[in-house]
C-alpha cells in the first residue's frame, strides 16, 4: 500500500473525516480526521465494517444508493445521526463502481438549533404540528411521526388530503371543539384526551397538547402542538378501572363482614355487611377508631389482635361471638364469626395495615349444636328407660350399651363392657357364649328380627327376660344387630310373697349378705352388695364375708360376730372398711345379725357404704385444722381483717409479738391504727379492700406503725377468706425495712464504689504515670555526660508524694464506704 | 507537620516533648497549657497547607478534651488536624467516647514510650 502514502499524508490535511468503503463495505482508507469525528484511529477505523460507525437505521440508505446508482456520482449531504452533544453529518457521499466514499463531518448540537430542534421532533414519540384557526384547520406543519400514530402522511395532511377533524372519533367531535373554542377564549395551553380512526379504521387515544398562538394584535392565529398516543395507558386505566369496580362490588355485596384499617387503626374502608351488623354508617366510620364508635372497653377486645398483625405480620383467625341481645340486625340467634385479620402491605413489603375479614358460620355452628342436642337427646333417651340396650357390629363388637345393660352385664359376668370389645368373648360361660352367637348371627344372616324370652339361673334364683334383636340396616346393608332386653323376673311365676322378699332383697339400696356361721362364706348377696364388691353374681358366691373386709378389721369384725352367734347380743352396728375386688375400699357400717331360715341359721350383715359422710368430715375437720395451726403457729405475724369496718377480727401471738400490743387488745383495734399509709392517704383502704374482694388476693407495700411508735416498712400479702357467710381478708405481714435499708446502702456503696473507680484510673494513675515516664527519661539519658538529673529526680519525688496522698485518701474513702455499707 | 501537645501538667508537656524527640520525631512540637490556647492558635493558623497532630489530655481544668473535640468537631477548620487522646485514664467508656469524632485517630495511655510513639505517628500520617 506504499502508493497511498502520500495520497493519506494529502489526506490527512483534509478536515473531513473520509471514508473510503468497498465493495464489501469494509472501510479501506480513512484519514487523521477520523479521530476527530469518529473518536477513532486511522489504524482502528481500516478493517471496520462501515455499518459499525453509523447507526443502524442509516444502513438501507446506504445500502440503496450503492445498489441502485452504481455508476453515478451522488452526493447526499442532509442524512445525520447525533450523540448529545454533537452530531455527525454526512456532508457528502460518492459511489462509483468500486465502492463509496463518505466525507463526514462532526457538528457541535449547542450550535445547531436547527438541527437539534428537528432532531428532537424527529425523535419525539408523537407527532407536532400547527394549523391554521380557520374553517378548514388548514394544517401549517406536520412532523413525519404522524405517520406512525395515524397511518397518514405528514403531505398527506400538509396538501389537506386528510382533514384533522375528520380522523376525530364522531362521539369526542363535540368535546374536542367546544374545548378548543375556550382554549382560544381564555387562551393558554390546553390538553386534550381523545379518539382518533387511523387509516386502517383502527380507534386510538392520543392525547393533544398544545397552545394557541395569537398575533399582535391579540387575534388567535394558529394552534401549536403534538399529539401522543395514550392507547395503551388508556387501555390499562380502564382495565384497572374495570378490575376496580368488579373487586369493589365483590366486597360490597360479598355476605362476609370486611374492613380495612390503617396502621393507626383508623378505618378506611367498611363494606355494607360491615354496617348491618354494626349498625354504623360508613360516613361516620371512615377516618376513626372502633373506640371512638364503641366505646374503649369493647374496642379493647379488638385491638390486641390489631397490634399483632401490624407488629408481628401475622394472619390471625378468631372465632367471635355476637350474643342475640346485641345483635343489631335484631338476629334471634347468637351470631357467630370466624374473623380472618392480616396485614396489607406497600410495594415494599412495609405493612401499611389491617384487612379483616369476618364469615357468618353461625348456620354452621347452629347445624353442629343441633346434631348434638340430637344425640344427647336420644342419648338421654337410650339412657332413661328402664330396659338393657346394646348393639354390636358385624363382627359383634360393640358399639353401644346404654347404662342398664352396662350394669346388668355387669351384675351377671363381671365384665365391664367397653365400646369394640367383642361381646361374645366378655360373656364367661361357655354355653351362654354359644347361645348368643347364634342368636346374633341369625339375625346378621336373615337381616329378620328376633322375639324371644330368656331365662338365666343363678343360685336357684331364675331370672326372666323379653328379648328382641334388630337388625341394623345402613342402605340395604346388614352393619350389625340392636338388642333391647327387658328384665320381667317380677312376672315370672314366683308366689306372693317370695316375691315381695325378692323384691324387697333385690331393691334395697343398703348392701345385704347371707353369711354362713360356720366358715362365714356368702350364701347370697343383693343387687346392691354385688354391684358395690364389684364382683359378679356368680363370682360373690361362696367367697368368704371376710374376703370383703380389710384385714385390719379382721379381728375386731370376728370378735363382734362372735358375741352375736354366741347369743351375748341379738345384733351389733360395726365399722368396717370393705375391699372390693378390684383392691379399692370403702368406710361402712354393717349390721350384724341371726336369723334361721328353713331350719338352718344364718348370719345377716347390712352394709351402709359411709364414704361420702366420711370424706367430707374428714375434709372439713383437716382444713379448720390447717387452717388454725397455719394461723396460730406461724411465726410470721397475720391478721384477720373485716374489709367493711377495717376491724382487726383476729390475729396470732407472733403478730402480737411483732406489734407489740396484748392480744385481746390488737383483737379490739382497727387496721387504721397500725397502717399508717392508710392514715395519710385514707382513701386508698376502699381500693385495696376492693382489689382483694375482687381478685381473691393481692400483695401491698404499706408503712406499719409499732406500738413503740416505730415505723416498719411491710408487705403486706393480702388474699379473701370466707367464714362462714363472711368474707374477710387474711393478712401476712413481712417486715421489708431491714431489706430496704440493705438496699439503700447497696445503693450508696455502689455510687462510692464508683467514685473510687474515677479516683482510680484518674488521680493515681496520673503520678504514677509521671514517674513511668521521668524514669524512661532518666534510664535513657543516664548514658549522656552533660546530663544532670536533678529536675528529673525532683519531678519523681513530687509525683511520688502525690501517689501517697492519692492512695491514704482512697483508703478513707472505701473506709467511709465500709460504714455506709454496715 | 506540627505536633502539639496539649496538657495542664507542665511535667507532662516535658516528658512528651522529651520522649518525641528522643525517639526520632522530627517535626516542631509545640506545647499548651490550655485548652483555650489550643483553639486560638488553630484559628490564627487556619490556612489549608497547614496540617497538625494534636496530643490531647483529657482531664485539665478550663476546658477538658471532650469541650475541645465537641469545638472542633462543630466548626469547619480550613488546617487539617488529626488528634490522639492522651490520658492516664484506663476507662474503656473514654476510649468509646473519643470514637465517635472522626479526627481522633487513636487513644493511648500515658506515659509515651517508644512503641506508642511510632504508633501515633503512623496512624496521624496525613495523606
Amino acid at each position: 500500500m506504499k502508493p497511498l502514502q502520500f495520497e493519506n499524508h494529502f489526506l490527512d490535511k483534509v478536515p473531513l473525516c473520509i471514508l473510503r468503503v468497498n465493495k464489501n463495505y469494509e472501510i479501506i482508507i480513512s484519514n487523521e480526521a477520523s479521530y476527530g469525528v469518529l473518536g477513532y484511529r486511522i489504524d482502528e477505523v481500516i478493517g471496520k465494517s462501515f455499518f459499525t460507525l453509523i447507526p443502524e437505521r442509516d444502513r438501507p440508505k446506504i445500502e440503496s444508493f450503492y445498489l441502485n446508482l452504481p455508476f453515478s456520482n451522488f452526493s447526499y449531504s442532509e442524512s445525520h445521526y447525533s450523540s448529545d452533544l454533537y452530531s455527525i453529518i454526512y456532508h457528502d457521499i460518492y459511489t462509483d463502481e468500486e465502492g463509496i466514499t463518505v466525507f463526514l463531518k462532526k457538528e457541535s448540537i449547542k450550535t445547531n438549533f436547527e438541527t437539534r430542534y428537528r432532531v428532537l421532533v424527529e425523535n419525539l414519540p408523537g407527532a407536532v404540528y400547527s394549523y391554521n384557526i380557520d374553517k378548514e384547520l388548514t394544517v401549517i406543519h406536520m412532523s413525519p411521526k404522524v405517520f406512525d400514530l395515524t397511518g397518514y402522511r405528514d403531505i398527506d395532511f400538509i396538501q389537506n388530503k386528510i382533514k384533522i377533524n375528520g380522523i376525530i372519533h364522531p362521539d369526542d367531535q363535540k368535546n374536542v371543539q367546544e374545548s378548543l373554542l375556550q382554549s382560544i377564549k381564555n387562551g393558554g395551553p390546553f390538553e386534550l384526551e381523545y379518539r382518533i380512526y387511523r387509516k386502517s379504521g383502527e380507534v386510538r387515544w392520543i392525547k393533544d397538547k398544545g397552545e394557541i398562538v395569537y398575533y399582535k394584535e391579540g387575534l388567535p392565529s394558529h394552534l401549536m402542538g403534538f399529539w401522543i398516543d395514550i392507547t395503551e395507558r388508556k387501555r390499562a386505566e380502564n382495565q384497572s378501572h374495570k378490575d376496580r369496580k368488579l373487586l369493589e362490588a365483590i366486597i360490597e355485596n360479598s355476605h362476609s363482614v370486611i374492613f380495612v384499617k390503617d396502621i393507626d387503626l383508623n378505618y378506611i374502608m367498611v363494606n355494607r355487611r360491615w354496617e348491618q351488623i354494626t349498625g354504623h354508617n360508613r360516613e361516620n366510620v371512615i377516618g376513626k377508631k372502633l373506640e371512638e364508635i364503641a366505646g374503649l372497653e369493647i374496642a379493647k377486645n379488638y385491638y390486641e389482635d390489631d397490634k399483632r398483625v401490624l407488629h408481628e405480620g401475622k394472619v390471625t383467625y378468631k372465632e367471635e361471638v355476637i350474643p342475640k341481645e346485641h345483635s343489631i340486625g335484631g338476629s334471634v340467634f347468637d351470631q357467630y364469626f370466624l374473623s380472618l385479620k392480616f396485614p396489607y402491605k406497600d410495594e415494599n413489603g412495609k405493612i401499611n395495615g389491617i384487612c379483616g375479614i369476618s364469615t357468618e358460620i353461625t348456620a354452621i355452628r347452629e347445624a353442629a349444636k343441633m346434631i348434638e342436642e340430637r344425640e344427647a337427646n336420644l342419648k338421654g333417651i337410650l339412657e332413661s328407660v328402664n330396659e338393657s340396650i346394646w348393639s354390636v357390629d358385624k363382627k359383634l363388637n360393640v358399639i353401644f350399651t346404654n347404662k342398664t345393660y352396662f350394669e346388668e352385664f355387669f351384675f351377671f359376668n363381671g365384665v365391664e363392657l367397653t365400646k369394640g370389645m367383642n361381646i361374645i368373648a366378655a360373656i364367661p360361660e361357655k354355653k351362654e357364649k354359644k347361645k348368643w352367637q347364634e342368636r346374633y348371627k341369625t339375625v346378621l344372616k336373615n337381616g329378620q328380627s328376633l322375639h324371644f324370652t330368656d331365662m338365666l339361673k343363678i343360685n336357684s334364683v331364675k331370672y326372666f327376660f323379653e328379648i328382641v334383636i334388630y337388625p341394623i340396616k345402613v342402605e340395604n346393608r346388614i352393619e350389625g344387630v340392636s338388642v333391647f332386653s327387658k328384665n320381667v323376673t317380677e312376672k315370672a311365676d314366683l308366689d306372693v310373697t317370695s316375691k315381695l322378699y325378692q323384691s324387697l332383697f333385690d331393691n334395697s339400696t343398703n348392701e345385704i349378705f347371707l353369711i354362713s356361721t360356720d366358715k362365714f362364706l356368702i350364701k347370697q348377696a343383693n343387687i346392691a352388695g354385688i354391684r358395690n364388691s364389684r364382683y359378679s353374681a356368680r363370682e360373690i358366691q361362696n367367697i368368704s364375708f371376710f374376703d370383703l373386709i380389710s384385714r385390719a378389721n379382721h379381728e375386731y369384725i370376728l370378735d363382734g360376730i362372735g358375741s352375736v352367734i354366741s347369743g351375748v347380743v341379738p345384733s351389733i352396728f360395726l365399722e368396717a372398711s370393705h375391699l372390693r375386688k378390684d383392691g379399692s375400699s370403702y368406710d361402712s357400717e354393717v349390721l350384724f345379725q341371726l336369723f334361721t331360715y328353713n331350719g338352718e341359721e344364718f348370719l345377716s350383715a347390712f352394709v351402709t357404704d359411709i364414704t361420702d359422710r366420711k370424706a367430707s368430715q374428714k375434709a372439713l375437720t383437716e382444713s379448720e385444722l390447717r387452717f388454725s395451726q397455719i394461723f396460730r403457729e406461724n411465726v410470721t405475724p397475720m391478721l384477720i381483717i373485716n374489709p367493711n369496718n377495717g376491724q382487726i377480727e383476729d390475729c396470732n401471738p407472733a403478730a402480737s409479738d411483732y406489734y407489740g400490743f396484748g392480744m385481746d387488745d390488737l383483737k379490739s383495734m382497727n387496721i387504721l391504727d397500725l397502717n399508717q399509709t392508710f392514715h395519710t392517704s385514707p382513701e386508698q383502704m376502699p381500693i385495696v379492700a376492693q382489689q382483694v374482694m375482687n381478685e381473691g388476693k393481692g400483695k401491698f407495700k404499706f408503712v406499719h406503725k409499732l406500738k413503740s411508735g416505730e415505723m416498719r416498712d411491710v408487705d403486706v400479702f393480702c388474699s379473701k377468706i370466707s367464714i362462714g357467710n363472711e368474707d374477710l381478708v387474711h393478712e401476712i405481714i413481712q417486715d421489708v425495712t431491714e431489706r430496704n435499708k440493705y438496699h439503700k446502702a447497696l445503693e450508696q456503696q455502689n455510687e462510692s464504689l464508683k467514685e473510687i473507680a474515677w479516683i482510680q484510673s484518674h488521680i493515681v494513675r496520673a503520678p504514677l504515670a509521671k514517674i513511668m515516664g521521668l524514669v524512661q527519661i532518666l534510664q535513657e539519658e543516664k548514658e549522656e555526660e552533660d546530663f544532670s538529673p536533678d529536675f528529673v529526680l525532683d519531678a519523681i519525688l513530687d509525683a511520688s508524694n502525690e501517689l501517697d496522698r492519692v492512695v491514704r485518701e482512697i483508703s478513707e474513702k472505701s473506709n467511709k464506704a465500709r460504714h455506709l455499707f454496715n | 507537620m506540627e505536633i502539639i501537645i496539649v496538657d495542664d501538667e507542665a511535667v507532662f508537656l516535658m516528658i512528651h516533648e522529651n520522649i518525641l524527640k528522643r525517639h526520632g520525631v522530627i517535626f516542631p512540637i509545640r506545647s499548651f497549657l490550655w485548652g483555650t490556647e489550643l483553639i486560638s492558635f488553630l484559628k490564627n493558623n487556619n490556612s489549608e497547607d497547614k496540617k497538625f497532630l494534636i496530643l490531647l489530655d483529657i482531664y485539665m481544668d478550663n476546658m477538658d478534651a471532650w469541650e475541645i473535640l465537641a469545638y472542633l468537631d462543630a466548626r469547619d477548620f480550613k488546617c487539617k488536624f488529626k488528634v490522639v487522646i492522651v490520658t492516664s485514664s484506663v476507662e474503656i467508656e473514654e476510649r468509646e467516647k473519643s470514637k465517635k469524632f472522626h479526627f481522633v485517630v487513636d487513644f493511648i495511655n500515658k506515659p509515651l514510650n517508644r512503641d506508642l510513639v511510632e504508633q501515633i505517628m503512623e496512624r496521624a500520617h496525613f495523606e
